[in-house]
């Protein structure tokens, strides 16, 4: 019998953790947590927020762990993406969607104990909890437990986004829980205390626990009693984040495919990539790797279950997702992701949060129109470029661009050291080491090849 | 005998917050409630929309 393996993100929370056995995932629920959780079910909280698509549904399964006091099977997601990899409106949403979740569950009597970003996933376009054992019973006239981690995980970084710069939300890679609001207070521009959510949520709220962190348990319990009603915090976080907003302009890509690409050129390599993928059928995860704003992700989304269209651009992530919603296309989910610098492991051990090409694992990779980055801007070898993909997939598509195109010859300057190694042959002999080229098609112009490849089996 | 000093939680701090700020919240939800009235009574009595005491809609 294979003995489940605890996952190394799942110590932090007495109620259960998440294990897994035979590559499924289960969550035990521990004997502590079962009055919360027979509140949850009974209450009728679970059956209302997984209907609304809020919560993860999950199966009941025999207990596998002897001190276990449940076993779940939740509903399996394909990829977890993390909220340094969202953009804006992606973090946004979430956070949005984790303050219904708390105004439902007052309804029916619980909490959030928990308003971690992490806890939330992309699925079918729309932001999901995924932490069954995130609910407590509330006990009435108490403070929101969650509040500082909501504001640490969700406020803070959306406000620096918004003012600041939506770059900013990297700063949750050096901060697991969350950006701390001392340090939002000395980042954000002065003008932010004027308005009355930032100085009470982020500048106030900071200054109380910077103020209180000395108080001794005697020092809170001469406190007067005052009870609190959580929906009025709930409802004003509400409000405050549906205010903030980032004014975007249509991306460098958007504007790309408007003006820089002839018609002839996309139809013909449409053509060609719905020839391989017939030929392939239906894909479980393909990775559209510096996809832009997603529009070969949405031409070729009947073809995978989930396509992750990642890019290096949040105002191209942000049209993506717009572009999904208004095409009603629910199996895209744009991610950034520099492939020059990926989003690192993080955490305890390194192992709470895992890189991006870790959680990779695709059965297919579109590279289109990318080669000529990746070798001119970022440097990296032809071998580096494969052996990056062929850790990651089993089948990859890839667009060789001539040095003579427009965009390579401008992006090759007078680079001479480049330029020389810059050629087809290199490029071919690079990627046969790491994957067997089942086909290869020059497009009309001559000046762009499509590679249809299978990666070796001891390159995986 | 000898007196313990028993430290709060960190987090504790915004526990504490929320308890001063609690008046001012509420007194924000009542004001929103009350312009939420004005503007239906003169864009259209629809008084269904409007929330409760606890923020859900009605």
């Amino acid at each position: 019998m294979v003995m489940p393996v605890k996952h190394p993100a799942s110590f932090r929370d007495d109620a259960g953790y998440v294990f897994t056995q035979n590559h499924i995932l289960y969550r035990q629920i521990n004997e502590y947590y079962k009055p919360h959780f027979e509140a949850l079910i009974n209450s009728g909280l679970y059956s209302e927020l997984t209907s609304k698509n809020l919560l993860i549904s999950h199966s009941e399964v025999e207990n596998i762990n002897a001190d276990a006091y449940k076993t779940i099977k939740p509903e399996f997601l394909p990829f977890i993406s993390y909220p340094y990899e969202w953009c804006f409106e992606q973090l946004k949403e979430a956070a949005l969607t984790t303050l219904s979740i708390m105004q439902i569950s007052l309804k029916k009597g619980m909490i959030l104990k928990d308003a971690s970003a992490y806890n939330i996933q992309f699925r079918h376009n729309k932001a999901i909890l995924i932490d069954t054992l995130s609910f407590e019973i509330y006990e009435q006239g108490q403070p929101w437990v969650a509040y500082k981690q909501f504001c640490q995980h969700f406020l803070a970084p959306l406000l620096l986004m918004c003012r600041v710069d939506e770059s900013l939300v990297i700063l949750l890679c050096g901060n697991i829980d969350g950006i701390p609001l001392d340090l939002a207070t000395k980042i954000l521009p002065f003008y932010e205390r004027f308005k009355f959510s930032s100085l009470l949520h982020v500048f106030m709220h900071s200054k109380s626990i910077a103020k209180n962190k000395h108080k001794t348990i005697a020092d809170v319990e001469a406190m007067p009693k005052t009870k609190v009603n959580p929906l009025h915090l709930i409802s004003h976080l509400q409000s405050t984040i549906e205010g903030l907003k980032i004014k975007r302009e249509m991306s460098q890509w958007g504007q790309y495919y408007l003006t820089g690409t002839d018609e002839a050129y996309l139809s013909e390599k449409e053509a060609l990539v719905r020839g391989y993928l017939d030929k392939l059928g239906k894909q479980k995860v393909i990775w559209d790797a510096g996809g832009n704003n997603g529009t070969f992700s949405r031409l070729f989304a009947s073809y995978g279950d989930l396509i992750i269209c990642t890019d290096s651009d949040r105002n191209s992530m942000a049209e993506n997702a717009n572009l999904n919603k208004v095409n009603h296309i629910s199996n895209i989910v744009p991610l950034f992701c520099d492939l020059a610098n990926p989003s690192p492991a993080l955490g305890f051990m390194n192992r709470e949060r895992d890189s991006f090409l870790k959680r990779m694992n695709a059965d297919l990779i579109f590279a289109f129109a990318l080669v000529h980055h990746l070798r001119i801007t970022n440097q990296i070898s032809f071998e580096g470029i494969a052996l990056l993909f062929a850790s990651s997939t089993k089948y990859l598509l890839i667009e060789w661009v001539s040095p003579n195109d427009d965009r390579c010859a401008f992006l090759l300057g007078n680079n001479k050291s480049i330029k020389e190694n810059y050629t087809e042959a290199n490029f071919t002999k690079a990627l046969e080491k790491h994957f067997t080229i089942h086909s290869k098609n020059t497009l009309k112009s001559g000046l762009r090849t499509l590679f249809f490849c299978e990666t070796n089996k001891n390159s995986k | 005998m000898e007196k313990l000093i028993l430290y709060i939680d960190p987090g504790s701090g915004s526990f504490l917050f929320q308890i001063i700020i609690g008046g001012i919240l509420s007194t924000w939800f009542f004001l929103k409630t009350f312009w939420t009235r004005i503007k239906l009574f003169f864009i259209g009595n629809n008084a269904d929309k409007l929330p409760d005491d606890n923020g859900n809609a009605r």
